[in-house]
């Protein structure tokens, strides 16, 4: 409960976030002024506030007493309402009301010169985009249809225009478009993204290399995704590199994400993760090979367990569902392919990444097959090319999967024409012939053509 | 003989055919609102996956609908409610952009559909997938994008439907087509794939196995044992430049018993519902149509698709699931012409 204050406290209070407000405009100190507006966090000063506004009940009046205030009545007297409504959980009061309030900021700040308060338009920012999410919640729990976020969607597009300029204001646009994958994505409406990536990608007023890299990160992490989504590996692949490499080292959770993806991906184009750990960190290299080791599918967790790094327990946790892939990839293991599929199905297809780890199902077919050449050609190097499909159908049966000499002679057929196997099959001798040079081409960076 | 005024009978038992293991369509329709075409939108979760095919209660003024006697399902029954297959605002969209596709365009108009035309664009495959219960997404239809030729027909001829096969039928054409290219591409020129071999695995006649090599300039040899596929490294033409494409059937008991028990239904309407007689014509050549390869004979009936949808909106008598058969076959009419 907020404890009791007397009207000539929750005055003092209120005048004194007012003064600090008008402050922040005249001086042009735009860290202060992100402080004041970010209503959903748990600031003293906004707590406070909000409890003085509560006793004081009349902001209003304050607001006609002093000609100082009165110009930025606009602005927060919704802002106020919406802190009042937050504290009390009315969160679709509070996000209309913020609405109202950043409707009201955005205009001032067309009038600023220079880019001073960028910052505290991204709190804005950022905070219409939660406010919305958190009353959309609320509408869906009452049985209403949840429209705030799309709301703040449109908003947001507002304040991009307003960045989309050729003044210093324009840094800022990165930033928002950010935002603005945000809410698409939340809303699984991301073909709306494609206008916006337009204009980045093609107006003359940017230049990519101007925005901050932690924009740059967030911008590529997005836009690679919607490559994965298009199944366009190669820029995926791009994409996701650049934000791996450029991503601070100490933001665990944002290299996790990151991850998420880009492994899928770098398996799709036949890259094993070993490699992507050693270049990115350059910690103890010890550290680095064992996580590295975990993420092939070494099994001997034990050994690894003991570091007490953070970050590579952290990583390690995101991405070991990863490693029965890896392995059955490197086994030729379809049995377990199949069954990390279905032990992660859920989370796979939350992420959008199930499609591209069922394609792996190819690959691991090639594996086999090697597999079973090699063996062959320590038995008998010359006759080793030759490869009945009675062996194979015995191989996947070990792995208990039934499948009849139709069905083999199917799937040869497939790996030669997509050419994961170089060689052929001829029907009636029921065999598969490969190729004496390089008859498992190696995917060289390119993912299995469809 | 039955007096015009009472209600048809249930369509019968169809569980000797129709063990879909997957998805069969439950959904419900507002009874004022009787269908646009009326395959639900993927807005609305619109399957209602079930083990096995009991006795389903396809009028939709029988409540009884939502008891699950078969203790099998662990998910509520979903409905589906959109009244239109694209939503509003979409449509504007798409109108403004000209991102219709050829079946969407009012005569022809690269600009302007109808709420009749218009269908939603589908996603990337990936985010529809997030929306999919679980249960669709172990179904076996899925497995098979990878070109596993082989399993798609064969699961297709043991489990789908009549309903799924008349949404799959052009799609099996292309996995055949598939097929034919990987096993050209990957032969030995010494051993022709047989033909009558094909025939099984492609599941169509072996005169139309013949044909489909022809369509698709792949040559066929002779010898004494039979015809055969000869092996070549040029790729398969997969779509015949404009026109209509060719269907051949799934050579199939299952499915060819299916079709004849639909027939048997149809004709039992036919004797109760006069009113009915000359929309179950329509549904008729609707079926047969996929069968005579995807036309529809001028001579005989010459219903146009908003003729028998305007029938179909009066007919208190029709039930939804020979509606829906009736659009999923006129949509792919649409899509085809």
């Amino acid at each position: 409960m907020a404890a009791y204050i007397s009207m000539g406290e929750a005055h003092r209070r209120i005048t004194e976030y007012l003064n600090r407000f008008s402050d922040a405009v005249s001086y042009q100190d735009g860290k202060t002024l992100c402080r004041l507006v970010s209503v959903s966090s748990d600031s003293a000063v906004l707590v406070s506030l909000a409890e003085a506004l509560n006793t004081f009940q009349d902001a209003n009046r304050l607001f006609r007493q002093s000609e100082k205030y009165s110009q930025y009545a606009d602005i927060l007297l919704p802002m106020f309402r919406a802190l009042q409504s937050y504290r009390l959980r009315n969160l679709v009061e509070s996000y209309m009301a913020f609405e109202k309030a950043s409707n009201a900021f955005l205009q001032e700040f067309r009038n600023w010169e220079s880019a001073w308060a960028l910052e505290a338009l991204y709190m804005i920012a950022y905070e219409i985009r939660i406010l919305a999410e958190k009353a959309d919640i609320e509408l869906a729990s009452i049985g209403k249809t949840p429209e705030k976020l799309k709301g703040a969607g449109s908003f947001l597009m507002k304040v991009f225009g307003v960045l989309a300029g050729k003044g210093p204001k324009r840094v800022g646009a990165l930033y928002v478009t950010c935002q603005l994958f945000k809410v698409y994505f939340k809303l699984g409406t991301v073909h709306l993204c494609r206008s916006i990536i337009r204009s980045i990608e093609t107006a003359r007023i940017f230049d990519f290399e101007e925005f901050p890299v932690r924009d740059k990160v967030t911008y590529m992490y997005y836009t690679g995704r919607l490559e994965v989504y298009n199944e366009n590996f190669p820029a995926a692949d791009h994409k996701l590199s650049y934000a791996l490499t450029h991503c601070n080292a100490q933001k665990e959770a944002n290299i996790r994400m990151i991850l998420k993806y880009l492994i899928p991906v770098k398996l799709s184009i036949g890259i094993l993760p070993r490699q992507l750990l050693l270049d990115k960190f350059n910690l103890m290299r010890t550290t680095t090979i064992s996580l590295s080791n975990i993420l092939d599918g070494d099994m001997d967790t034990t050994q690894y367990m003991h570091y007490d790094s953070k970050m590579i327990k952290s990583i390690y946790r995101g991405t070991t569902k990863y490693s029965d892939v890896v392995l059955a990839l490197k086994r030729g293991d379809l049995r377990l392919l199949r069954h990390a599929l279905q032990e992660h199905e859920d989370r796979f297809l939350r992420s959008g990444v199930y499609l591209v780890l069922e394609k792996l199902e190819l690959q691991v077919y090639q594996r086999l097959v090697k597999k079973i050449y090699i063996m062959q050609k320590q038995k008998d190097p010359n006759k080793a090319h030759q490869i009945k499909l009675d062996v194979i159908v015995k191989a996947l049966k070990w792995l208990e999967i039934d499948m009849d000499l139709d069905e083999v002679e199917c799937i040869m057929s497939i790996l030669i024409y997509r050419n994961l196997m170089k060689g052929y099959f001829a029907h009636k001798s029921k065999v598969v012939v490969l190729s004496k040079q390089d008859p498992f081409p190696k995917l060289n960076g390119k993912p299995v053509n469809s | 003989m039955a007096d015009a005024g009472r209600k048809p009978h249930k369509p019968m038992d169809r569980r000797n055919y129709s063990s879909s293991s997957s998805y069969s369509n439950s959904a419900k329709y507002r009874n004022s609102n009787y269908p646009k075409p009326s395959v639900p939108s993927r807005d609305s979760s619109w399957i209602t996956p079930t083990k096995k095919s009991t006795t389903r209660n396809w009028d939709s003024d029988d409540g009884r609908r939502n008891d699950n006697d078969d203790g099998h399902q662990d998910y509520p029954t979903l409905v589906g409610t959109c009244p239109f297959m694209c939503p509003a605002e979409e449509r504007a969209r798409r109108e403004r952009l000209r991102d219709l596709a050829v079946f969407e365009r009012l005569h022809g108009n690269p600009a302007k559909t109808s709420p009749n035309l218009a269908v939603k664009k589908v996603e990337p495959l990936s985010l529809w997938f997030r929306s999919i219960p679980s249960p669709i997404m172990k179904s076996k239809e899925i497995y098979y994008r990878l070109g596993n030729y082989k399993r798609f027909i064969s699961t297709t001829e043991e489990e789908a439907s009549y309903l799924q096969y008349c949404i799959i039928e052009p799609y099996i054409n292309e996995v055949r087509m598939l097929a034919l290219s990987c096993l050209s591409y990957g032969g030995y020129k010494l051993q022709p794939y047989p033909l009558l071999h094909l025939s099984k695995l492609l599941m169509m006649k072996e005169s139309d196995v013949e044909s489909l090599c022809t369509d698709c300039a792949l040559e066929t040899s002779s010898d004494g044992t039979g015809k055969g596929l000869l092996p070549t490294k040029q790729s398969v033409i997969t779509k015949s430049a404009g026109g209509l494409q060719k269907y051949y059937p799934l050579e199939s008991q299952r499915i060819e018993s299916a079709l004849f028990y639909v027939m048997l239904y149809c004709r039992n309407i036919l004797v109760m519902h006069r009113a009915t007689r000359a929309l179950v014509a329509a549904c008729i050549i609707v079926f047969l149509a996929p069968r005579k390869g995807g036309s529809l004979t001028a001579n005989s009936f010459s219903y146009t698709k908003t003729d028998t949808l305007a029938l179909m909106e009066t007919s208190q008598a029709l039930n939804e699931w020979q509606s829906l058969v009736c659009c999923c076959c006129l949509f792919q009419e649409d899509k085809s012409s």
